[in-house]
C-alpha cells in the first residue's frame, strides 16, 4: 500500500523547490529502503532548519513498496505541474522503469541503483552515490589480487538484472589481474537452501565468492557454508550486508568483506566528518537511539548522502543558472569535484562523460558483528568501464 | 562423471531440504483429504510459525524473551489455536460452497498473514536464538553429512506421517474423518459430528505446517520472507504425490527437494541459472498431465 507523503512528508511550499521522493518503505526492498528513506528525509529536514539554500526544500514523498505501477503513477503526480529538477528514488524497479521518463522530462534522478548501465548515454539523467555494482566487485577482486594473489574466485548472484550486472564486467577485470577465475554459480533471491551452490563451491575449490545479492540468501548462504564449506571467504556486494545483519548474527557474518564507496554508520559516527552534525541531531530530533541498527546503519547514511547530493546539486545549480530547472540541476551535479559528501564517503566527481561519483573502494570487514574498515582500493577510471 | 561422494551428499540435502517441505504438504493435504479446501495459503502459515518463535523468543517485536523451547512450543499451540478459530470464524461459513470462493479466501488469508507479518516485525530476516541454531550435523559415508535442521526435518516428518496414517486408521476420530472426506452427508446423516472433526483437522494442519516454518527457517539460521515461497513448492509435491494423500505429500516433498537440489547442482550448466527452481515446476505439470491424481491420490467419484 502507498503511503502519501502528506501523511509523513512536507506538503507541499509554493516558495520551496521541489525534490520529491519514491521511496520503498514497505515493499520487497524495505529492510534497507526504509533506512535510506529515513536517512534522506531527516538529512532534508536537517539542511531546511538549518538554511542550508536560500529556499527551502519541499520534500514530498510517497512509499511505492516496490510496485512499478505505483513508482510510475508517483512520479506522474510529482511531474503533472511543475517539474521538479530533481528526485530522489531508490532502487532498480523504479529507477530502471523511470529511466526514460527522466531523460526525456530532463529531471535528475537520486537512486541507490548502482548499475553501471545507469551512467551511460542513454541514461543522461540519473545520478547515483556509491561505486557502481561492478567497481563494488573489482575493488574486491584487487583486495584478492594484492592479498591472496594464487586464489580462486567465483561470482555467486541472482539470476536477475540487478543479480547479473557486475559478473561480465568482474570476471573480464579479474581476467586481466590473472586471478583463477571459477564458473559462475546462481543462488536465488528466494533461496531456502544454499547446499548445492555451497558444494559446487567446494568441487571447483573456490577461495573466495563474491556474491551480489540481496540480505536474506546471504543469510542462507552462510548458515549453509558453517555446515558445508566454513573455509570459504565470502565477500558481499552493498546490499548483502550491513549493521543489522552483521550484529544480528555476528558468528554467521564474521570474516565476510564488504566494499562500498561511502562509510558505515559508526565509522561517522566515531569520526569528525562535518555529515556527523546531521546525523546527531537529526536522531535527537526524532527520538532515534544509535543503538539501534534497524535504522543507525549504512543504509541511513546511504540516505544522507542522497539529501546532500540533491543540496549540491540545487547549490550549483543556482550558481549556474535556476536551481529548479532539471537541465540546471544536472550542470550542477557536473559542478561537483573531488567533493567528499561532508566527511562520508570517497570523494565525488561527476562529469558530463562520467558520471561515476567515484573509483575508490573502501573494504570492511566483519568482526565480531561489527564492521572493521581495512582499506581503501583506488581503480583506475577506464572509460571502457562505463556501461560495464 | 557424477562423483559418488558429491552425489551422496547433493541427494543427502535433497532429501533434508525435502523433509521440511514435506511437513508444509502434509498440513496441505490434511485439510485438502477432510474439507476439500484448496489451501493457498501454506506458504504464509508456515512464514507465520517461522516468525512466531522469532516473535516470542526475542524482545525487539513485543518485548518478550522466553526460552527458545518455550517460543517453539507456543508457536506450535498459535497454531493449533489459529486452526480453531479460522475454521470457526471463516471457513466454517464456506462449506458447500464453490471451491473458487474458498480459493480466493485462502489467498486473503496469505496476504493478511504476509502484511500483518511485515506490519509486526518489519520486512528484515530475523535471526533465531542461538539454542535454534545447532551447530551439530552427523557424519555419513563417503564423506557426506547431514546438518541439524535437516536431521529434525527427515525425523519429524517421519513422525508426522506415522502418526497421521495410524491416527486415521486405528482411531475413532481418524475413522470419522475418513468418513467425512469419503462422504460429509453420508456421515452427517449417520450421526457423526463432522465440525468437530474438521476443527481438528485445521488445528493438526496449521500446527504441522508451523513446524515445518520453524525448521526451514532453522536451516537458514532464522526467519526471512523467502520462506513464502514454499507455498507454490509445495504444489509440485502435493500433486505428484496425490492432493489428498498424507503419505503421497511426504513422499513428492522428498521428490521435489532431490529435484531441486540435482538441478541447482547438475542441470544449472546445461539448462541455465535458475534450474533448481525451474526442474520441480516442470515436474508438476509433468504430473498433472500423465497423472492428474498423482501417485496415491483419491479420484473421487460424484454422481449427478
Amino acid at each position: 500500500m502507498a503511503l502519501a507523503g502528506c501523511l509523513g512528508g512536507g506538503g507541499g511550499n509554493g516558495d520551496a523547490v521541489s525534490v520529491p521522493g519514491i521511496y520503498d518503505m514497505s515493499g520487497a526492498t524495505s529492510d534497507v529502503g526504509k533506512p535510506t528513506a529515513i536517512g534522506s528525509r531527516d538529512a532534508i529536514k536537517w539542511i531546511n532548519e538549518n538554511d542550508e539554500l536560500d529556499t527551502e526544500i519541499d520534500h514530498e514523498w510517497q512509499d511505492y513498496s516496490y510496485e512499478v505501477p505505483q513508482a510510475k503513477s508517483a512520479y506522474d503526480e510529482y511531474t503533472g505541474g511543475n517539474k521538479p529538477p530533481a528526485i530522489i528514488g531508490w532502487g532498480t524497479s523504479d529507477t530502471e522503469a523511470l529511466a526514460p521518463s527522466v531523460a526525456r522530462d530532463k529531471i535528475a534522478y537520486i537512486s541507490a541503483s548502482y548499475s553501471a548501465k545507469l551512467v551511460t548515454e542513454e541514461s543522461p539523467f540519473n545520478f547515483f552515490g556509491n561505486l557502481d555494482y561492478t567497481s563494488q566487485a573489482r575493488t574486491l577482486l584487487k583486495w584478492i589480487s594484492e592479498n591472496d594473489p594464487d586464489a580462486k574466485v567465483g561470482f555467486i548472484f541472482s539470476n536477475t538484472a540487478f543479480g547479473k550486472s557486475p559478473v561480465e564486467g568482474g570476471r573480464q577485470y579479474a581476467e586481466s589481474l590473472g586471478l583463477d577465475l571459477a564458473d559462475n554459480i546462481n543462488l536465488s533471491l528466494t533461496a531456502n537452501s544454499a547446499q548445492s551452490q555451497l558444494r559446487k563451491a567446494k568441487n571447483r575449490d573456490i577461495d573466495y565468492l563474491i556474491h551480489q545479492n540481496t540480505a536474506a540468501p546471504m543469510q542462507v548462504l552462510l548458515s549453509d557454508k558453517q555446515d558445508i564449506y566454513p573455509e570459504l571467504n565470502v565477500m558481499g556486494l552493498t546490499y548483502t550486508v550491513d549493521e543489522l545483519r552483521a550484529q544480528e548474527s555476528p558468528e554467521l557474518f564474521e570474516g565476510v568483506r564488504y566494499a562500498s564507496g561511502f562509510k558505515v554508520f559508526n565509522e561517522v559516527i566515531n569520526s569528525d566528518a562535518a555529515g556527523k552534525q546531521i546525523i546527531e541531531d537529526s536522531f535527537e530530533r526524532e527520538g532515534r537511539s544509535m543503538d539501534d541498527p534497524s535504522v543507525a546503519n549504512l543504509n541511513y547514511v546511504r540516505g544522507v548522502i542522497h539529501a546532500l547530493m540533491a543540496l549540491k546539486g540545487l547549490q550549483n545549480a543556482q550558481e549556474v543558472g535556476n536551481m529548479s530547472s532539471g537541465p540546471d540541476f544536472r550542470q550542477g551535479m557536473f559542478q561537483i569535484n573531488d567533493w567528499n559528501v561532508r566527511g562520508l564517503a570517497e570523494p565525488f566527481t561527476y562529469a558530463e562523460d562520467d558520471r561515476r561519483p567515484t573509483m575508490n573502494g573502501r573494504v570492511y570487514q566483519v568482526q565480531d558483528g561489527a564492521f572493521e574498515y581495512d582499506t581503501t582500493i583506488e581503480l583506475p577510471r577506464k572509460d571502457e568501464w562505463i556501461g560495464l | 562423471m557424477v562423483d559418488a561422494s558429491t552425489f551422496l551428499s547433493i541427494s543427502i540435502a535433497g532429501i533434508g531440504l525435502g523433509a521440511l517441505y514435506a511437513l508444509v504438504a502434509m498440513g496441505f493435504s490434511l485439510i485438502y483429504k477432510v474439507t476439500g479446501v484448496l489451501n493457498f495459503a501454506q506458504g504464509q502459515l508456515a512464514l507465520l510459525g517461522a516468525y512466531g518463535v522469532v516473535i516470542f523468543a526475542t524482545p525487539a517485536v513485543l518485548g518478550l524473551n522466553l526460552p527458545a523451547v518455550v517460543a517453539v512450543l507456543l508457536t506450535i499451540v498459535v497454531g493449533l489455536l489459529l486452526g480453531i478459530i479460522l475454521e470457526r470464524v471463516v471457513f466454517r461459513h464456506f462449506i458447500g460452497e464453490p471451491v473458487l470462493s474458498v480459493i480466493i479466501v485462502t489467498l486473503a488469508l496469505g496476504g493478511i498473514i504476509s502484511g500483518f507479518l511485515r506490519f509486526l516485525v518489519g520486512p528484515n530476516f530475523m535471526s533465531y536464538p542461538d539454542a535454534l541454531k545447532p551447530g551439530w550435523s552427523i557424519d555419513l559415508p563417503l564423506g557426506a553429512s547431514i546438518g541439524a535442521s535437516f536431521t529434525l526435518g527427515v525425523v519429524l516428518s517421519l513422525v508426522v506421517v506415522v502418526s497421521l496414517m495410524l491416527f486415521f486408521r486405528y482411531t475413532v476420530t481418524g475413522s470419522i474423518l475418513r468418513a467425512a472426506a469419503a462422504d460429509e452427508q453420508a456421515a452427517m446423516v449417520l450421526g457423526v459430528s463432522i465440525e468437530r472433526t474438521i476443527i481438528i483437522a485445521w488445528a493438526l494442519s496449521i500446527a504441522i505446517t508451523s513446524i515445518g516454518g520453524i525448521l526451514l527457517a532453522m536451516a537458514s539460521g532464522g526467519a526471512g520472507f523467502t520462506i513464502e515461497a514454499v507455498g507454490i513448492i509445495i504444489f509440485a509435491a502435493v500433486v505428484f504425490g496425490g492432493l489428498d494423500s498424507i503419505p503421497g505429500a511426504f513422499l513428492g516433498a522428498l521428490v521435489v527437494g532431490l529435484l531441486q537440489e540435482y538441478g541447482s547442482f547438475y542441470a544449472t550448466g546445461v539448462i541455465g541459472p535458475g534450474a533448481g527452481e525451474i526442474i520441480p515446476m516442470v515436474f508438476l505439470l509433468v504430473v498433472i498431465l500423465i497423472k492428474p491424481r498423482g501417485l496415491f491420490g483419491t479420484e473421487r467419484i460424484e454422481r449427478i
